[in-house]
């Protein structure tokens, strides 16, 4: 049975010290009997003035609602230019890869739209409260127009450009403050190259968030927790793992507990800089590589044949654990489930390295679904894979690496191109 | 009588509550547009309250029992004359610099400077030699008026005692001629004159007319007028004051997208009756002077100016609803009248009423319980396809129904006033006339009272 609404409880109420009130007026001059009718008055004007609220609204909600209308379009604008603008870029690839020309599939002119302006106006009769509101009285039905004055209230909502130095030092002031922004109704997942070309986006300066920086983008980044280590223990210790996935988890967590750094391999890594000031240039820096940076990649870098056995290597992890799970046996090793879901799926992806005769290192960097960003160490001896690193799952932190990690992917997929050619 | 305009002493606080919604809103704005800023891939701009307008309808009057004020729920005909319809926007502006800042809240306090600004073709500081020339001997600021006439203005209509009515005594001067005393009401001067305020409607305001006037100081010398002038200039005042406070207590995560807001528009007109006083008349028994009144409040160079400027009351020179009223005409005259005015024909009488409707003048000379009494003036200008001119008073009983889209005017009792094809030497009926003279006591009243203090 449904509940009273508080209105009803109020008559509920009013009815019952009616009935008291009844009850007392045999002795109408008696103290009772007026303060019954006090009471019974006191509740009637409450009934009153609730009914009465129920019809008014204050102006500067009505103010509130289209200033969040307006939001709120924007938003939900973001997300279908996003769509529209995917959409466009998808077809171009296709056409592309048919050999087609592109621009007779994309739209010349994609680009994202935006709500120049909102001016809403009411229709509505006034009146001035006590508290010095503004208060909007609705019409109730038909006759109310004619026979109030019809007010008049409007709302003109303009967008204006943001000064180009105010988001950059909005979005430093929000890391520093360590505040985590607000959650974004656009999805992540659908970002392409094209829409993080945005000029302002890409001469956004680095992060100066406190979250892991796992990987050093500069000659600077000597105090950087990662990483790829030739020091690193030939049997990671079953603490670094769980610190490591504790740091996904942790949002606050800049102590990631990764071994010291090794200097040879951070050397190695640090020359494959990455400017982070354009994806435009990612392009680029696969020649880079495959010039300047060859011969200290070319003596990490797995070849072809190399990958397949470090394949063949994770595929007998996973049947041992199959097998293991169809004996009955406890499920130990719950971090293969990444490499099932992921790495496996995206082999071809994935970046390998060598690190002495029984460590290999793999990177796989995604974008499907959601930026992700993975570090296994596969021991070839005795046999074992463990996840060193993920990213976190957070927004904020995905964003400001999504460049890496489609870098990582890009690195990955030419590795794999390459091994295969030089193979040829 | 200052009991009456209690319900104007509460503008202020409307005024006020626009001003906060609007910052209200502004904050909210800014908030969630930085809340998006942070979160979405691409955004590059905020939302911002360009500006926030309120139109009011009120009336300023109040029965025995009842104080009516934004809403009526009876319709009560006898405060009609006693209304205002308020416009305030409240609009974002560019950021003064400091020096500006600092001088505009020096001012904020500083009194207003009242300029009077009067339609054309009225005269509105006569001298005596003005009077002595072109007004009845012995006229003064104090028991008359005068007109300025005619496209040239160089035709002069002196009114003196024009609250008594027919009793008035006219001059009509036509520069170059002798002025002549005008016994009765004779077409041509008040034809001259409807025209010339026709044409002073039409007109923008011209500031050259603007006569700088002062209120009293003196409480007691008060009228209704200043009361309600005080009220309206203190709502404007009280924005300004609540925007100025907004803009020191702006708050610093958004100082760099702080915007100044400013009223840019604030401007009223009132349909009032007055007795001799200055005081308000809301008992249609009692005899009073209607007249609209325009106060537009704003800030000019620091300074704070409140244009006032007269308009004679229920005088349609343009708009819908004199459209429907000509279209009405159109329909409903009397065949009796068509053929004494020599257009029993249809198209005829259309033609004529399409050539004379860009000078068409309508004006309300009475109220009934149930129609209004209203005259229209029809002149065409003469041309050579057309002969000479034709000028045609028609007085008319109309029902009116200005809230429907477009406006609904029934006509009865159509009956011819005047037709110049009859001859120039006809003088107005006293319906007319009355209203004419009474326009021109309403006006004399409104001078005086409104620029006592100048006297």
């Amino acid at each position: 049975m449904p509940q009273d609404t508080a209105l009803q409880t109020q008559i509920l109420m009013l009815r019952t010290e009616l009935d008291r009130l009844y009850d007392s007026a045999a002795l109408p001059s008696g103290s009772s009997f007026r303060k019954k009718y006090e009471e019974v008055a006191a509740l009637w004007d409450k009934l009153r003035s609730q009914i009465d609220k129920s019809n008014r609204g204050d102006i500067a909600d009505f103010f509130d609602a289209i200033g969040s209308g307006v939001i709120g379009a924007q938003k939900r604008l973001d997300l279908a230019s996003q769509d529209y603008v995917l959409s466009a870029l998808r077809k171009q690839a296709a056409g592309a890869e048919d050999g087609s020309t592109a621009t007779e599939a994309v739209t010349p002119n994609a680009s994202m739209f935006r709500i120049p302006r909102v001016t809403a106006e009411l229709k509505c009769s006034i009146e001035t409260s006590r508290d010095k509101k503004l208060n909007l009285v609705f019409y109730s039905d038909r006759s109310d127009v004619k026979e109030l004055h019809q007010q008049t209230i409007s709302l003109e909502v303009v967008a204006v450009p943001v000064p180009p130095d105010y988001l950059n030092q909005l979005r430093a002031r929000a890391a520093s403050s360590g505040t985590e922004a607000p959650p974004s109704d656009a999805q992540p997942q659908q970002k392409s190259d094209a829409e993080d070309q945005e000029p302002g986006e890409a001469e956004d300066p680095p992060s100066q968030s406190p979250r892991p920086q796992i990987f050093s983008l500069s000659d600077s980044a000597a105090g950087q927790p990662l990483a790829l280590s030739d020091e690193l223990s030939d049997e990671p210790s079953s603490d670094s793992l769980t610190e490591a996935e504790d740091a996904g988890d942790d949002d606050d967590d800049d102590g990631f507990a990764a071994p010291a750094q090794p200097s040879r391999q951070k050397e190695a890594y640090q020359k494959t800089h990455i400017d982070p000031a354009s994806d435009s240039q990612v392009s680029h820096l696969i020649p880079v590589i495959d010039g300047a940076g060859r011969s200290m990649l070319s003596q990490t870098l797995l070849a072809a044949r190399e990958r397949d056995e470090v394949l063949t290597l994770i595929l007998q992890l996973c049947e041992e654990e199959d097998q293991q799970k169809r004996d009955g046996q406890p499920d130990k090793s719950s971090n293969l489930r990444a490499v099932r879901n992921f790495l496996i799926p995206a082999w071809n992806r994935v970046l390998l390295f060598a690190s002495g005769p029984n460590l290999r290192f793999l990177l796989l960097g995604t974008t499907d679904k959601r930026p992700r960003l993975f570090l296994w160490q596969l021991q070839v001896q005795p046999q074992s894979l463990q996840l060193l690193y993920k990213l976190p799952k957070q927004k904020a932190a995905q964003k400001q690496l999504r460049r890496i990690q489609r870098f990582v992917e890009e690195l990955g997929q030419q590795q794999d191109i390459t091994v295969l050619r030089s193979e040829e | 009588m200052t009991a009456v305009l209690a319900p104007l002493e509460e503008l202020p606080t409307t005024t006020t509550a626009l001003v906060r919604a609007t910052l209200h809103a502004q904050q909210g704005l800014l908030e969630r547009s930085t809340a998006r800023l942070l979160s979405a891939t691409l955004s590059d701009s905020v939302w911002m309250v360009r500006k926030a307008s309120l139109q009011l309808h009120f009336f300023i009057a109040r029965s025995a029992e009842q104080v009516l004020f934004f809403f009526a729920r009876r319709a009560l005909p006898e405060v009609r004359p006693l209304s205002v319809q308020l416009a305030v926007t409240v609009e974002a502006a560019p950021q003064p610099t400091p020096t500006v800042i600092s001088e505009a809240t020096q001012r904020l306090s500083a009194p207003p400077i009242h300029l009077l600004t009067v339609p054309s073709c009225l005269v509105a500081q006569p001298s005596a030699q003005d009077f002595a020339q072109h007004a009845p001997p012995g006229t003064t600021a104090e028991d008359g008026i005068l007109f300025r006439m005619g496209t040239d203005q160089r035709s002069y209509l002196g009114i003196r005692h024009p609250a008594r009515g027919l009793s008035a005594q006219l001059c009509y001067h036509q520069e170059g001629q002798p002025a002549t005393m005008l016994r009765g009401f004779p077409v041509a001067p008040f034809l001259d004159l409807a025209q010339s305020i026709r044409g002073a409607l039409l007109e923008p305001d011209d500031a050259s007319q603007a006569l700088p006037i002062q209120l009293p100081h003196d409480p007691g010398a008060l009228s209704d007028v200043h009361v309600s002038l005080f009220w309206l200039i203190e709502g404007f005042r009280l924005m300004e004051a609540g925007l100025m406070e907004s803009s020191h207590a702006q708050a610093s995560p958004f100082q760099q997208l702080a915007v100044r807001y400013e009223p840019s528009v604030y401007q009223a007109e009132l349909a009032l009756r007055l007795n001799q006083q200055g005081f308000f008349v809301s008992d249609p028994a009692v005899d009073a002077v209607s007249l609209g009144l325009r106060v537009c409040v704003l800030r000019e160079r620091g300074s704070l100016l409140v244009r006032l400027t007269l308009l004679p009351p229920d005088f349609l020179v343009q708009g819908l609803l004199r459209d429907s009223f000509l279209q009405a005409l159109k329909q409903s005259t009397p065949l009796l009248i068509r053929k004494q005015l020599g257009f029993l024909d249809d198209d005829a009488w259309s033609a004529f009423l399409d050539s004379a409707q860009d000078r068409a003048v309508i004006f309300r000379v009475e109220r009934t319980r149930s129609a209004d009494v209203n005259v229209v003036i029809l002149s065409t200008a003469s041309s050579r396809t057309e002969g000479s001119s034709r000028q045609i008073i028609v007085r008319c009983l109309a029902q009116v129904d200005a809230q429907a889209s477009p406006p609904s005017v029934k006509l009865s009792d159509v009956a011819l006033r005047y037709d110049s094809a009859q001859g120039t030497s006809q003088t107005l009926d006293d319906e007319t006339a009355r209203y004419f003279v009474r326009l021109a006591s309403a006006f004399q009243i409104w001078l005086r009272v409104l620029n006592q203090s100048n006297e």
